[in-house]
């Protein structure tokens, strides 16, 4: 007993003659976790985040504490152990997924890791996982499509190597794991208790396999809690406990002690083969610690008070007591941690809040400014106070082609409202009250391109938007659009309405700027009576300037006076009348041309 | 204990270490079927659950740019707006839809592949590979999609419409460099995964997917310059030189989107493989 129990020295003896694959060189493994669960494994990443943090929330749990052993090629080694003793993290440390803390392991090769979970990838069929298996062990693509067809045998999965692996069940995924890891000779396998899950027959058929491998130079390493199936593929066992490995030799030796400290296999190991009467679990690990850690000379990990040296009953209480103690410490840790995440996010949330606001004055900032342009023009609007204000009020076109007299047609009117109770439209030959005479009633403060029938019998129609508030003030504004009939219907006019059509033909994009108010005194005249137009424009409080329109028809002045205003379109116009058009249509085109305006004044009689 | 490892040792390699970077390339290399055939296995996997399969692949950037380009039909006006709404839109989005595709799915290349990394010892950066690659081929049928619309709309065919696969070549370049980093940071910072989508909307915005960003910020020459280094910009950009005949991506993208890949694929694989021990600590 006492012999077996220092590994050093048997395997030193076994592997004289043949070849190492494995050696590993007093590896340690501790797992950094945070008190709140998440692990930190490597050691030089974290040297920085650990400096900066101090180390404060991080838990060292050392995982394998001065494991060292050989292994050599044409061995099957079996690694036992209970639950958590340390086994799968030396079998990922030996695939190289976990870098040692201390120490190092060598292989001559990678060792392939053949888990119970390693699902490959799950969405593919058996068939790709087989062919990716074999790609990624650096089968060649031929090579690779030759042998799919020999692993599915082993593997016997049938039609099933056809259907995606995530719809096999834990065998079957075992199966073919098995299967296409042992695929490759000359390998390091190590299997990870994957032979448990299989059937009986598959079972044989893998120890057959494992022995080939083992004779054909591979090194066979397996963990499983199945002592009978040790004894059967292996002969020669390692036994961790608790991170350390406190027995190396053969099989049958190892396997003894193994049951005889545990004496009760049923608790962990499924298919033993003696399974004798069961007791209490804690009275033989602590008898049997007791008798292993007088020769358990081999490791001296500074550590070692935490647990491998378990001590019999008398020593539990202050074991007890420290545990308790890092139980403490660790939820002291946790709590610390979760008043600094509160923190964290109370300042956090505060922060957004004052980008928010942040955000918020400043785009109240720069509203006004605008606001201001707006609101500086019009001091009447401030005098009459709840005057609603009609910012803009437009046309689609100042002109519609109209076939016949008796025709009908559509035109689209805009317009933009604020402080309105009440919006209705109207239409006549001058302005009226939409209000007392509406075409349209109960309409919202803002629309764009609201279709109004449009009748070819005048010749011109006059659109007013009547805005009333809650106390009754009332606000009009006026566009006339006014009607092009074919050529040859209207002799003297031909030359208005050709002139007049570019315009009308485009509509142009919704106009950019109509928002302020000086695109509300175009259309502010209607041609007969000026005056009636002032008063909208000064109830209004819009455009004061527009007011100048406001004359008669028929005098090439009037034409003068618009463009005066800037706001004008290029329009021209011989008749006063049409005049007044072309003003309303101002605000719509914004494609002011005083030249054309001035021209027209000069062409008129 | 130590005494007994030091002479057996001989002929082994230590494990857990990363291996020397021209052999980890060169075992890469001689992997790569691997990679290839991740790639297809998974782009097939991923389109028989749908009914519609392949269609797909199309779709959805065709969706976008429908999407797209009706709001911004309606939104955008004055210099902001190019010129040839839909084809310049439709190039945008769709040049756009690989970057974000490599870069989404780039992140859970280890991630999502814990799996294979925990049984098999390839070297990792096939798995980016793969990513990248699954991602090229995707492209393919949306490429062949945007020269039909592209005709569709009245762009006149012409030679230099090939210069869009060596385009692609770089930006998947460059894509690759991209995915092997975001690969790497979120194993240990999964967190990252969830900045992507908010990334990649920062960059939808500012590369100019559906607007002219020298006509948007022509009164603003330095910012304009520095939108003109996005890397997104840039083969955006110069992938509408080639295929729009009213659009001229400046010289800057022509100069930085190559250098950018360059940059990207030797920082991103140096990046990489410098954690390459680390990878199969991902579960």
């Amino acid at each position: 007993m006492t012999d077996l129990l220092i590994p050093g020295r048997k395997t030193a003896t076994i592997d004289r003659a043949p070849r190492a694959m494995i050696v590993a060189d007093d590896v340690h493994i501790n797992y950094k976790v945070y008190a709140s669960g998440k692990r930190m494994t490597t050691r030089e990443t974290l040297t920085s985040l650990r400096s900066f943090r101090g180390g404060r929330d991080l838990q060292t749990v050392p995982a394998l504490r001065g494991v060292s052993f050989t292994a050599s090629e044409g061995e099957s080694i079996g690694v036992v152990g209970h639950n958590g003793s340390g086994k799968s993290t030396l079998f990922r440390a030996m695939t190289g997924l976990i870098p040692p803390s201390e120490g190092a392991i060598y292989a001559r090769e990678r060792p392939v890791l053949l888990g119970v979970n390693a699902a490959l990838v799950p969405e593919l069929s058996g068939e790709n996982n087989i062919r990716l298996g074999l790609l990624a062990m650096g089968f060649d693509p031929e090579e690779a499509a030759a042998r799919v067809d020999e692993i599915a045998d082993f593997a016997e999965l049938n039609d099933f190597i056809y259907h995606p692996m995530k719809t096999y069940s834990s065998g079957m995924a075992a199966r073919l794991k098995f299967a296409i890891a042992s695929a490759k000779a000359h390998s390091i396998l190590l299997v990870d208790e994957a032979l448990a899950v299989g059937d009986r027959r598959f079972r044989a058929k893998s120890e057959k396999r494992i022995n080939e491998l083992r004779d054909s130079a591979g090194l066979v390493m397996i963990v499983s809690h199945s002592v009978g199936s040790l004894k059967e593929t292996c002969e020669r066992v390692l036994w961790v406990h608790k991170g350390e490995l406190i027995a190396d030799g053969p099989t049958d030796d190892v396997i003894d002690e193994y049951v005889a400290w545990t004496r009760n296999p049923g608790a962990n190991a499924v298919g033993a083969a003696s399974a004798p009467k069961p007791q209490t679990r804690n009275a033989p690990v602590a008898v049997g610690f007791d008798g292993l850690s007088d020769a358990d000379e081999h490791q001296g990990a500074p550590g070692a008070a935490q647990g491998a040296t378990a001590l019999p009953a008398i020593a539990d209480e202050p074991r007890a007591v420290a545990r308790r103690q890092r139980h403490r410490r660790a939820e002291e840790r946790t709590r610390k941690r979760s008043v600094l995440l509160m923190v964290l996010s109370g300042v956090a949330v505060l922060l957004a809040v004052a980008a928010g606001a942040i955000i918020g004055a400043l785009s109240s900032v720069a509203a006004p400014s605008g606001l201001e342009q707006s609101a500086e023009p019009s001091p009447s609007a401030s005098a009459t106070a709840a005057a609603p204000v009609i910012k803009s009020f437009t046309v689609n076109a100042p002109s519609v082609e109209c076939a016949t007299e008796e025709a009908e047609a559509k035109v689209l009117l805009s317009w933009q409202i604020d402080g309105a109770d009440s919006v209705a439209i109207g239409s006549g030959d001058a302005q009226v009250d939409a209000i007392d005479l509406p075409l349209a009633a109960a309409l919202p403060d803002a629309i764009t391109d609201r279709e109004v029938p449009f009748s070819c019998a005048a010749e011109t129609v006059v659109y007013t938007v009547t805005a009333e508030n809650a106390a009754g003030t009332r606000t009009s504004a006026t566009v006339t659009v006014a009607r092009v009939l074919p050529v040859e219907t209207e002799e003297p006019r031909d030359r208005d309405s050709t002139t007049n059509r570019p315009p009308s033909q485009q509509p142009t994009e919704p106009q950019p700027q109509p928002l302020t108010d000086s695109t509300a005194d175009a259309s502010a005249t209607s041609d007969s009576t000026g005056g009636v137009d002032g008063t909208a424009d000064s109830t209004g409080g819009v455009g004061g300037t527009a007011d100048s329109t406001g004359t008669t028809d028929s005098t090439g002045g009037v034409d003068g006076t618009a463009d005066s205003t800037g706001s004008s379109t290029g329009t021209t116009d011989s008749t006063g009348g049409v005049d007044g058009t072309a003003d309303s249509t101002a605000g719509a085109t914004t494609t002011a041309d005083s030249s054309g305006t001035a021209d027209a004044g000069g062409v008129l009689p | 204990m130590g005494a007994m490892a030091v002479p057996a040792t001989a002929g082994l390699t230590e494990l857990g270490k990363r291996p020397q970077l021209r052999g980890y390339l060169a075992e890469a290399w001689r992997l790569r079927a691997f990679a290839l055939r991740l790639a297809g296995s998974r782009l097939i996997a991923s389109l028989l659950p749908n009914r519609l399969g392949v269609l797909w692949i199309v779709l959805k950037p065709l969706s976008l740019a429908i999407i797209y380009g009706t709001i911004f039909h309606f939104v955008l006006a004055g210099p902001a707006r190019p010129a040839n709404f839909v084809q310049f839109l439709i190039v945008g989005v769709f040049v756009f839809e690989f970057f974000t595709g490599c870069f989404g799915s780039g992140s859970k290349a280890i991630t999502g592949n814990s799996k294979l990394v925990q049984s098999f010892g390839f070297p990792r950066i096939l798995l980016p590979v793969s990513v990248v690659v699954e991602q090229a081929m995707r492209m393919i049928p949306v490429v062949l999609l945007l020269g039909i619309l592209l005709l569709i709309f009245g762009e006149p065919i012409s030679w230099s419409w090939l210069l869009i696969i060596p385009i692609f070549l770089v930006m998947g370049v460059f894509n690759l460099g991209v995915a092997l980093v975001v690969a790497r940071i979120s194993v240990r910072t999964r967190d990252v995964q969830q900045l992507i989508p908010i990334i990649n909307r920062v960059l939808f915005y500012i590369s100019g997917i559906f607007f002219n960003v020298d006509g948007a910020l022509a009164d603003y020459p330095t910012l304009m310059t520095i939108v003109h280094l996005i890397p997104t910009y840039d083969f955006i950009a110069v992938a509408r030189d080639v295929l729009l005949a009213g659009y001229s991506a400046p010289l800057l993208a022509w100069i930085a989107a190559p250098a950018w890949a360059l940059v990207m694929i030797v920082g991103g694989v140096i990046f990489f493989w410098r954690a390459e021990a680390r990878y199969g600590l991902s579960d």
